[in-house]
């Protein structure tokens, strides 16, 4: 048993650091984002094609703020406490488009950023 | 395919843990027959979400997020009370079975018991699947290569069932009464990381409006978008950022149902008289 469950740790560590190691902080351009309890500036970003940004997103504001790709834009759901900084990394696809990211406060103001990559 | 592989090993563990706990506690009590309803649970639930990523597939849109937090803000509490119940239920189950009885005893379960376990596997997977699916999702739009994808979501299921293969295996070895404290106390602090998970969710569909002050932020230390953070949130709830109600409800559950758990007598079981044996065993030195 005692076998079994070792491997098992170490295979969970070993899959885990190398997991943190490849999404760590392989940060991009960044782009400040500020949100106020009015909303999110700014509403447009432009990347170069398959350009990697890293989103510092700054709660200004006195309420928390959600902030998440829609509509298949893939930035990963990150909630900003107010007064938190919060960070995101995001990769703009090849082809030249237009994406969106959803940046609210749940039951209040909303900004839809467009992400306009490539081109 | 890492995107997809590292977010279905996640999920997948939090599910295999509760399922291998849930059939860990059957088999020791001699009540594999049983194991049918776990898997009843867990294929329904897994049947509905892989409906449901079909569904969004085909139509092409996305859940309203504020439903989905919603949700699953109100399905993590559910499953508080029942990860909870669950607990105590197999302290009360194992009390008096020792190990030279364990194999003669075939106790009943009652009706309600059963459906308790459907409704835990069904829970747990339900939750945590639809949970990859929304996640899958939305990374396979932008995600290029589709078949390796697919792939790395198939492989981290793989891992997942395999990490939960092991601890039912190796879990058989540990002795009955260990087996028991050790994964109650699994369930609950798998269940205190959801209550406060659940705070935050329910805060995110805009229910909650205010939990509290957030008197720390450790997000440069573990970022709760980095992997590390993901992990530990699904399985212990971290947050890096915590609101009080959440720091509040975390440690209140955790210490005092955790404390009711090690220390308190369980409650005497509705008993039959004397549990002697009715025909003496021949032959018995």
């Amino acid at each position: 048993m005692n076998r079994i469950m070792t491997g098992l740790l170490v295979f969970v560590a070993v899959f885990i650091l190398l997991g943190t190691a490849c999404s760590g902080s392989s940060g991009g351009r960044q782009v400040a984002i500020t949100q106020t309890d009015d909303g999110c500036t700014p509403q447009t970003v432009r990347a170069a094609s398959g350009e990697k940004l890293t989103f510092k997103i700054q709660n200004q504001g006195k309420k928390d703020h959600e902030f998440e790709g829609i509509n298949g834009t893939k930035v990963p759901e990150v909630e900003v406490p107010a007064g938190h900084t919060r960070s995101v990394d995001y990769t703009a696809p090849k082809q030249s488009s237009t994406q969106q990211i959803k940046c609210y406060i749940p039951n209040g103001s909303t900004t839809i950023i467009s992400v306009t990559a490539g081109g | 395919m890492l995107f997809s592989f590292l977010v279905t090993v996640r999920e997948g563990v939090e599910m295999a843990l509760v399922i291998t706990i849930l059939l860990g506690y059957l088999r020791s009590t001699g009540q594999r027959r049983h194991f049918r309803e776990v898997w009843l649970g867990a294929g329904v639930a897994a049947a509905i979400c892989l409906a449901i990523g079909t569904a969004l597939e085909i139509a092409s849109r996305e859940l309203d997020q504020q439903i989905v937090e919603g949700f699953e803000g109100f399905t993590m509490l559910f499953a508080v009370v029942l990860l909870t119940a669950m607990a105590f239920w197999m302290k009360r189950q194992a009390r008096g079975i020792s190990a030279e009885l364990r194999a003669q005893v075939d106790q009943a379960l009652g009706a309600g018991s059963v459906a308790a376990l459907v409704l835990l596997a069904a829970s747990s997977v339900g939750r945590e699947g639809l949970e990859t699916t929304l996640f899958l999702f939305a990374g396979s739009t932008t995600a290029g290569a589709d078949l390796s994808f697919a792939l790395g979501g198939v492989l981290g299921f793989a891992v997942a069932a395999f990490i939960g293969a092991g601890i039912y295996q190796g879990s058989s070895r540990i002795p009955l009464k260990p087996f028991f404290t050790i994964s109650g106390v699994v369930v609950i602090v798998l269940a205190a990381g959801l209550a406060s998970n659940g705070i935050a969710h329910l805060h995110e569909s805009g229910l909650f409006s205010n939990i509290g002050v957030r008197p720390w932020d450790t997000d440069t230390l573990i970022a709760s978008t980095s992997t590390l953070g993901q992990f530990l949130n699904t399985l212990l709830g971290y947050d890096s950022a915590p609101a009080l109600a959440q720091i509040v409800l975390y440690w209140t559950y955790l210490l005092g149902v955790a404390a009711a758990f090690l220390l308190l007598p369980v409650a005497p079981r509705p008993r039959r008289p004397a549990a002697k044996p009715a025909i003496s065993s021949p032959g018995r030195s």
